[in-house]
């Protein structure tokens, strides 16, 4: 004789199996783009921009000059969780044959493999989806009400939106502005220059203004520019050229394509790993148990994680949406 | 000096333009990408049925 707990217990272990042999087949793309990082807590906090001027030289019998350590904004990610559950009466429990059950939850914890996957997706690619809007976006928001402030709000740490046009400058610590939305600009070849130089020569600078090595390997498209990027970036000759010339830019980044890029033409320079962390806090969870009111059994998954824009210096975007 | 609004039309059957004298409206990326390398910036763009508008605003 068979009890309750154990088939609950059974059911438990049957879809964990099921969810990780569907788990395991989906590769995402987030890995690629974000730092990932283990979360211990409700959240993670960073100070921005903390540190010291170049050396200066000192003469002969001289002091030593003393700088002042400079402290830049926090940004703050938290946890974030995400769940979703289904039941089955308990009628359906005691008539459905053992095959049939098994069956049905295999196609709901195979459904669960998917789902986790592309919910993770999907949030990473918001950062990009609506790092261009003016009035900022949830996703930056990482208050908790009564463990954490965010002081950006909606923006990032800069109180700018990730993706800031000229006019609505990001605002470093010593003062400087910078943009790193390039505005209606589509992707070429002389663009995806631009954008380059706007990363590489233009906003490669600390929070104290002081000149750093930044340079951007991968361009994240969207499947619509799939072909005009393998054009832009792995033809020998300039491509529309008819001198001939040298593709200069071939091969000078990696395009990424991600399908959960909802801008159809906008498309985003930047540096791998390099400025955006996403936080893993928990991993899947999934129980099965039955309610003792309503007799109904209820199979649940429940996972955390967040992320973080700790540095927009790596990354420009182009013909993003601003709203 | 109240803002002088007129309606023009242009040669792109798929562009319309709200000519003002500090503000202009474009639909669509190839007009935008015109307006904007000739020194007009870009203070909003967003999808629309009609496809993505453009706003501008003329820098001095």
């Amino acid at each position: 004789m068979a009890f309750r707990s154990e088939f609950t217990e059974l059911m438990t272990r049957n879809l964990y199996k099921w969810f990780f042999e569907k788990y395991d087949q989906f590769t995402p793309v987030y890995p690629q783009i974000y730092q990932v990082e283990q979360m211990t807590g409700a959240y993670d906090q960073q100070v921005i921009g903390v540190g010291l001027g170049d050396l200066t030289e000192r003469r002969e019998g001289n002091d030593i000059v003393a700088d002042n350590i400079l402290e830049g904004p926090t940004a703050v990610a938290k946890a974030r969780t995400f769940s979703s559950s289904f039941y089955l009466t308990m009628e359906t429990v005691e008539d459905a044959s053992s095959d049939k059950l098994d069956n049905m939850l295999r196609n709901v914890a195979a459904g669960w493999g998917e789902k986790v996957i592309s919910t993770k997706e999907k949030f990473a690619a918001l950062p990009f989806n609506k790092g261009g809007f003016t009035s900022g976006h949830d996703v930056f928001n990482n208050t908790i009400t009564g463990v954490v402030t965010d002081p950006s709000g909606a923006f990032i740490y800069t109180g700018k939106p990730f993706f800031a046009l000229t006019g609505n400058n990001h605002v470093a610590s010593d003062g400087s502005t910078y943009f790193n939305s390039l505005g209606a600009l589509s992707l070429s070849g002389t663009n995806l220059q631009t954008a380059y130089n706007k990363i590489a020569v233009d906003n490669n600078r600390d929070e104290r203004g002081a000149m750093v090595d930044i340079k951007p390997d991968s361009l994240i498209i969207p499947g619509g520019l799939h072909f005009t990027a393998k054009t832009i970036l792995e033809s020998e000759l300039l491509p529309g050229g008819a001198n001939n010339d040298k593709n200069v830019i071939k091969g000078l980044v990696s395009p990424i394509e991600w399908a959960y890029l909802t801008d159809a033409d906008g498309w985003f320079l930047g540096a791998r790993k390099k400025g955006l962390v996403f936080y893993e806090r928990k991993a899947p969870v999934i129980d099965f148990y039955q309610d003792e009111i309503s007799k109904k059994y209820y199979a649940t998954i429940d996972t955390r994680f967040g992320l973080m824009v700790n540095n927009w210096r790596y990354w420009v975007a182009a013909n993003i949406s601003t709203a | 000096m109240a803002k002088k609004k007129i309606e023009l039309s242009t040669d792109e059957s798929k562009v319309k333009e709200t000519v003002g004298e500090t503000e202009k409206t474009v639909l669509g990326l190839s007009e935008a990408e015109r307006l904007q390398k000739s020194g007009w910036q870009l203070i909003d763009c967003h999808l629309t049925p009609e496809g993505k508008k453009y706003k501008f605003r003329k820098v001095n």
